[in-house]
């Protein structure tokens, strides 16, 4: 194992500060600076919709039965040239009265805050609605429908206030869920998620909310479909994340929530706790798409991420990687984990499940890390025949057993060189 | 002493990366806020990045370096705000796809990213530390000055706040009527303690959007627990008194940047943005200066 050091991964802003001085109960002060510790935040609730599954419990059968969401042929994008991970058949319309929110992304976070629908109720019950914030990452909005609308009539009338603006998604999943508290949009294209739950994490312990519902969403759009194309990224295979003859990406699309509190209100849920343990953000200062190709962006990454968690590499069992099936972003990728990790991990990318699904596929893979953590269980990496030579850390090629596993780490890295990577845990 | 020190802050409109003067001075906003009229240092921008960037994204990376982004520490996160984002460059794709063999530039795409101006930030400054951009319609600056908020709260000792939205001239889908001018201006945020920082950020709280909160009765409780001296309230609802037109979406950080930079008096401003998602009431105060 190689140590990683920079100063960087040293770092762990926010997540192990250690001052004097109390949490107040309705806002941040900085007149004294508050306590705050690497205390994990507990997740209160989880769902995820995404052609893998639109419920939970689909999404984690076919997870293990190790069946791909992906798909030749698109409603969406009829063009498309290469398979797609679209969550197909009419999604359900938005709630009466939130009707002006439509907008394929919206109907797709509506269906995953469907999903946690009893523990909001819960947790609006134990903390009140204006404690609870919201944050959502989107990278395209209500791109989907712009597009179709600019194309009949240059999207003249259109709602562009409440269908497309960023902020929109948060607005509405704050009148879903009945909550008062702070509700904004972060927008950091693939990365949208990850930041997203990092914003919700300093909410918390700044003592500005009790709860946040946290999460992201993004839908097909032809913008997407053949931007990636152009960049010369995309497989018009199916997409083999890690294997020597992989060509690029397939674009998906999906939603997820998490609902991260202060504390466990009573009586809420069953199952193992499950939490947020930490979070590492840094930039590549390198290219606006290309990583840097050593992986040292990565690995500062992850450093930072284990910091923030006060974990040692040892401790994490699930690596849910980034895992793009694009032959630049595998390579680096594996050997910034390997900076860190070492070769010898449990490591693999579910993008051969769902397609890359862009903001959202950080809140997505948060959930699969934490279904793997709740059943103990890890996910192979789908369609690798033969690994890459130039990878060079382990890929799970078969659902694996985790008996005792603890810590699960995610990556998610974006246009921009923004690179997060988010640390869950588990207690039994 | 309670709050964060602003240590610096920068701003631009139109187009920094114009190197002649005269378009560096032909600002898009004639009000009273005071505008760094010189030209900037050209090695900043590669004459190959200034012709691929949009202005949202040059004014970011002036603004930013003028609010001392380069001095800041490596680990100073940048949260950007942005309402609209690369608008323009998304509103030239949508053309692009339209025609039979939809094609869209890979440039445009990468840069039609709402962390594209981050992302620049980032490769140009050689900066490892985090950026994350923040969006909420007209009250997106707001917002992301309290996400900074929090952060400084649970730890963080410096951070940079950037908010910018470009004039809208190519997607009238967006109501282009709502933002027709550029501004961009970064704040260099400070926990630590500061003998030359001659402005403060005091206090930034959200307020629930009513019914769940009483706007005259909160503001009355502001009032009697910070004494400010002037009093701004605002947001899209409201007919806000800026030469960016009543509802541009950086109508706050105008004020804002207003009240730290221009000359006058010390005293303590309370900055009420009231928008459909609930407001954001910003209080900071300042030390005289010419």
């Amino acid at each position: 194992m190689i140590p990683v050091s920079h100063e960087k991964a040293s770092h762990n802003a926010g997540c192990a500060v250690d001052k004097a001085g109390a949490v107040p109960d309705t806002r941040a002060s900085l007149a004294v600076r508050p306590f705050v510790s690497n205390t994990p935040i507990p997740i209160l609730a989880f769902a995820s919709v995404s052609a893998l599954g639109r419920t939970l419990e689909a999404t984690t059968r076919r997870l293990f039965d190790g069946s791909t969401g992906l798909a030749f042929g698109s409603a969406v994008v009829p063009d498309t040239p290469s398979p797609l991970g679209e969550v197909s058949g009419p999604l359900p319309p938005l709630p009466d009265g939130l009707a002006v929110w439509d907008c394929r992304a919206n109907r797709l976070l509506a269906m995953a805050m469907a999903q946690v629908a009893p523990e909001l109720a819960q947790v609006r019950q134990a903390f009140g609605p204006g404690r609870v914030g919201v944050v959502i990452g989107t990278s395209a909005s209500g791109n989907t429908d712009l597009e179709q609308a600019y194309a009949i009539d240059g999207a003249t009338g259109y709602d562009y206030h409440h269908r497309q603006s960023f902020g929109a998604c948060a607005t509405l999943a704050a009148r879903l869920a009945g909550v008062s508290g702070p509700a904004y949009a972060v927008s950091t294209a693939c990365s949208s998620g990850a930041n997203a739950m990092i914003s919700a994490a300093h909410l918390i312990r700044a003592g500005l909310c009790d709860a946040v519902i946290v999460g992201a969403t993004d839908a097909i759009c032809r913008t997407t479909v053949f931007g990636f194309q152009a960049l010369g990224v995309t497989d018009p295979d199916l997409c083999r994340p890690f294997d020597a003859d992989r060509r690029g990406l397939n674009l998906g699309e999906g939603a997820a929530v998490l609902v991260l509190g202060r504390r466990r209100p009573d009586g809420l849920g069953g199952g193992p706790d499950l939490f947020l343990a930490g979070w590492g953000a840094t930039s590549e200062a390198h290219h606006m798409t290309q990583p840097d190709p050593e992986g040292d962006g990565s690995a500062r990454t992850m450093a930072a991420a284990l910091a923030c968690a006060g974990l040692a590499p040892a401790d994490i069992g699930y690596l849910n990687l980034h895992g793009t099936a694009t032959p630049q972003n595998d390579t680096a990728e594996a050997r910034g984990v390997a900076k860190v990790f070492g070769t010898n991990v449990a490591a693999g990318s579910t993008k051969g499940y769902t397609g890359h699904l862009l903001g959202a596929a950080a809140a997505v893979e948060a959930v699969i890390s934490l279904i793997a953590l709740r059943d103990q269980r890890l996910p192979p990496s789908l369609n690798l025949n033969r690994k890459d030579p130039d990878v060079p850390i382990d890929i799970l090629d078969a659902v694996t057993p985790a008996p005792g596993i603890r810590y699960a780490l995610s990556n998610s890295f974006a246009f921009g060189g923004n690179d997060t990577s988010l640390i869950f845990g588990v207690r039994r | 002493m309670r709050g964060v020190s602003i240590l610096a802050t920068g701003v631009a409109c139109g187009d920094p990366t114009l190197a002649d003067r005269s378009s560096w001075n032909a600002v898009r906003v004639p009000g009273e806020l005071p505008v760094r009229h010189e030209p900037p240092i050209d090695e900043f921008v590669p004459r190959n990045t200034r012709r691929r960037i949009s202005r949202l994204i040059a004014m970011a990376l002036y603004a930013t370096r003028d609010a001392g982004g380069l001095d800041a520490p490596q680990a100073a996160p940048l949260l950007f705000a942005s309402a609209n984002g690369e608008i323009n460059t998304i509103g030239a794709i949508l053309r692009s796809l339209l025609s039979e063999a939809p094609s869209v530039s890979p440039t445009s795409f990468h840069n039609s990213v709402h962390n594209a101006a981050p992302g620049y930030w980032s490769i140009l400054a050689r900066r490892f530390a985090a950026t994350s951009t923040i969006s909420q319609g007209s009250l997106s600056f707001e917002f992301a000055l309290l996400d900074a908020w929090a952060r400084l709260a649970s730890g963080e000792d410096d951070v940079l706040v950037c908010g910018g939205d470009e004039a809208i001239e190519n997607a009238d889908w967006a109501d282009p009527g709502h933002c027709t001018h550029d501004l961009c201006g970064t704040l260099r945020l400070s926990s630590a303690p500061s003998a030359t920082a001659s402005a403060r950020l005091v206090d930034v709280r959200f307020l629930p959007a009513e019914p769940v909160l009483d706007r005259g009765a909160v503001q009355a409780a502001l009032v009697a627990e910070f004494a400010p001296d002037l009093i701004l309230e605002g947001g899209p609802d409201f007919d806000d008194p800026t030469p960016l037109g009543g509802r541009h979406p950086m109508a706050g950080l105008w004020h804002l940047l207003r009240f730290v930079r221009a000359p006058g008096p010390a005293g303590t401003l309370l900055l009420v943005r009231h928008g459909p998602a609930g407001g954001i009431a910003i209080v900071a105060s300042r030390e005289a200066h010419d």
